[in-house]
């Protein structure tokens, strides 16, 4: 794991000083809410529905046992005793009081955590695939990289103020767990045909309003450009991305409005006047930084003993959990475990400070004291022996997060929703909760197989649900909450923008909906197809008859 | 300000009340006659005319002015002989606290009703 160095300490605990000054001039009135503002939104700080929230970075999701005990220390002190994973490997907490603030950062800045840039028109925290550094396809470890975005735009003073906020996702594998394509930049490495290490660089893309996918600007960048290049495209991005209309500034729209040729040509010309400048990544810097991330020492194992054998064998329940929750991991010997935080009709993404201290301890007696969190709102222990799976999830399954769904239906993505959010027209939680429910046999969910479904409460798509193989918005109807459905989408290498189905509908309908989507597919799947697989194959129709058949035939 | 008359609301009645989010603790908050902020909305004046909205803001905008409170607007509401009821599910959703966290409700079907009226 990166650790910080003495400029690191020094700059977040600077940043938590001032934001304490800030926060004492807000109190006394020296600072009206119009100039607090942009300085709270800086350091993760909204104003939500009920309360403040605090968004707290976990750059490309990685974090320590220690960092979580802090974390549920946080919770149970200055919040109400939980926390919310959310959808970007971040954490917030729901309930912190403003004169409290500069204490959990400076709490935060003791373990090596912070809350810069988790907000406001600034290149916001780094994602990356949750399996980085321990899955056995990837062409690197992705965070290195991520942490070099990450320390380049750190306070950036030229990118502090960009036409809106900035987001960069990186994958080191063919298989997208990052969303690269649905991010402002969307890095994947690869190497050549010479085993050379490069870049694959795509940008534009994005959720919201107008949701796109990602355009490749350049096929293989080399290593020691990185800096330099993604420099350029914010330069670019900077001067002539849109200031004059919200929706319309981030930078997808540059891309549509100008064309990725346009865009490539302007972003070249800025590259050539700075790829021989400063930027350009010194070796020792990389390798600097690829320290941190070696691997750990691990014992010389083999695959599949036979004690995970015979517990899988013994245990039906523990064999779905390995076989939907388990990924082979590079080592042999070792697994990657997926803790689900979706237990059935729980709310995603939350876990109790008690389950982080005790998924702390986990970590620690299982992990080598490393966690994870993904952009699906779950956690993950990279470093588990495969012998000791069965210990880990009878510990775990004691906490109530055993829950063996991983990619199924009930492993649903839900933004905070109106319960919650100040910007959202619906609630998303409930209806996950509702789904969950309904869906809840395992065995019916093992045979519908793979199913990303994603619960966003208003069109700023938090939850991604235009990439969800499922995807619903909420919106308000007449003061009522209504959901609309669209199918198709995907964030994975398969990517793809859904396609609204047709009327949104009404709350009360709304599981019942999904339950005849399910209907449609049970009917018409080819074997070892996904639901995505035959929605693909048979398209809308049936999907849309099958929700608003009785409406059409009255209607008739 | 405008005068406080009794509660007794014999058919449901259309007004506004004044809702902001308190500076320090971030909680919802609503505007009461004698220009204080409460989290319960059974406290909260209701303003049943344009000419009393004005002067709520203008009130709520000194409050906001003197850091006791963040941004506020007025919400409308349904007052009836039982309680004050916001006709956006929004609010009666800031008025109740997450749905997802009973136990963070702040229940207001279970206060007094004690709804004053200015006309």
């Amino acid at each position: 794991m990166y650790s910080y160095d003495a400029f690191d300490h020094a700059l977040v605990n600077q940043r938590v000083e001032q934001f304490r000054d800030q926060v004492a001039r807000r109190l006394t009135g020296e600072l009206s809410e119009d100039a607090f503002k942009p300085l709270r939104l800086m350091n993760g700080l909204y104003l939500q529905l009920h309360a403040y929230m605090l968004r707290v970075a976990i750059p490309y999701g990685t974090f320590s046992s220690t960092q979580l005990r802090k974390l549920a220390s946080i919770a149970r002190k200055y919040d109400r005793g939980y926390g919310h994973f959310t959808t970007r490997q971040n954490i917030q907490f729901n309930w912190p009081k403003l004169q409290d603030v500069p204490d959990i950062l400076a709490e935060l800045a003791e373990v090596e955590m912070h809350a810069i840039q988790t907000s406001g028109n600034c290149i916001r925290n780094v994602s990356a695939d949750q399996f980085a550094g321990v899955i056995a396809d990837e062409a690197d470890d992705a965070r290195i990289w991520a942490e070099v975005v990450r320390q380049w735009s750190t306070l950036h003073p030229e990118f502090t103020y960009l036409p809106r906020k900035f987001k960069f996702a990186f994958s080191a594998s063919e298989h997208d767990r990052a969303a690269v394509r649905f991010h402002d930049i969307g890095i994947i490495i690869k190497r050549n045909g010479e085993d050379e290490l490069g870049f694959e660089i795509l940008v534009g893309g994005g959720l919201g309003r107008t949701p796109m996918m990602a355009k490749t600007i350049r096929r293989f960048l080399p290593e020691r450009h990185l800096l330099s290049y993604v420099d350029a495209i914010l330069r670019v991005y900077n001067l002539i991305g849109r200031r004059d209309n919200k929706y319309k500034a981030r930078l997808k729209i540059l891309v549509h409005e100008l064309g990725i040729d346009e865009l490539s040509g302007l972003v070249e010309a800025e590259w050539d006047r700075i790829r021989d400048s400063d930027l350009q990544l010194p070796q020792a810097e990389i390798d600097r930084i690829r320290q941190h991330f070696m691997p750990p020492k691990y014992q010389p194992l083999e695959d599949d003993p036979a004690v995970l054998s015979a517990h899988r064998f013994e245990n039906a329940t523990f064999n779905h959990w390995v076989a939907t929750n388990v990924v082979t991991h590079k080592q042999p010997g070792y697994a990657i475990a997926t803790i689900s935080l979706k237990p059935i009709g729980g709310v995603p993404g939350d876990v109790q400070a008690g389950e982080m201290d005790a998924l702390a301890d986990l970590a620690d007696r299982f992990s080598l004291g490393e966690l994870r969190a993904t952009h699906e709102q779950n956690l993950v222990m990279p470093h588990v022996k495969q012998a000791n799976l069965f210990g880990l999830w009878s510990a775990l399954e004691g906490l109530g997060l055993g829950t063996p769904n991983a990619g199924l239906i009930s492993d649903i993505i839900a933004c905070p929703g109106m319960d919650y959010c100040g910007l959202a027209t619906a609630r998303s939680i409930p209806v996950a909760q509702r789904i969950s429910k309904r869906f809840a046999d395992l065995d019916r969910q093992l045979d519908i197989g793979q199913l990303k479904v994603k619960i966003s409460g208003c069109i700023n798509a938090c939850a991604h649900h235009h990439v969800g193989h499922i995807g619903i918005l909420g919106v308000e109807r007449k003061g009522a909450e209504y959901y609309q459905i669209s199918l198709g989408g995907s964030a994975a290498e398969d990517a793809a923008v859904g396609t609204i189905i047709g009327p949104a509908v009404a709350s009360d309908t709304i599981v019942d909906a999904v339950e005849a989507l399910i209907g449609v597919y049970i009917g018409a799947r080819n074997p070892d197809e996904r639901f995505l697989d035959t929605y693909r194959r048979i398209g809308l129709a049936p999907f849309k008859a099958a929700i608003y058949q009785e409406k059409l035939n009255a209607a008739a | 300000m405008s005068a406080p008359v009794p509660t007794s609301v014999s058919a449901p009645v259309k007004g506004h009340v004044i809702t902001a989010n308190d500076l320090k603790g971030g909680g919802v908050v609503y505007q009461t006659h004698d220009d204080c902020w409460t989290p319960l909305l059974a406290r909260a004046e209701v303003l049943t005319e344009n000419g009393p909205l004005d002067v709520g803001l203008t009130r709520a905008q000194a409050a906001e002015d003197d850091q006791q409170v963040i941004g506020p607007y007025a919400i409308v509401v349904i007052v009836t002989e039982d309680d004050i009821r916001p006709q956006r599910y929004r609010e009666r959703l800031r008025a109740s606290g997450p749905s997802t966290h009973p136990e963070f409700s702040i229940d207001q079907d279970q206060l007094p009703h004690q709804a004053v009226l200015s006309r």
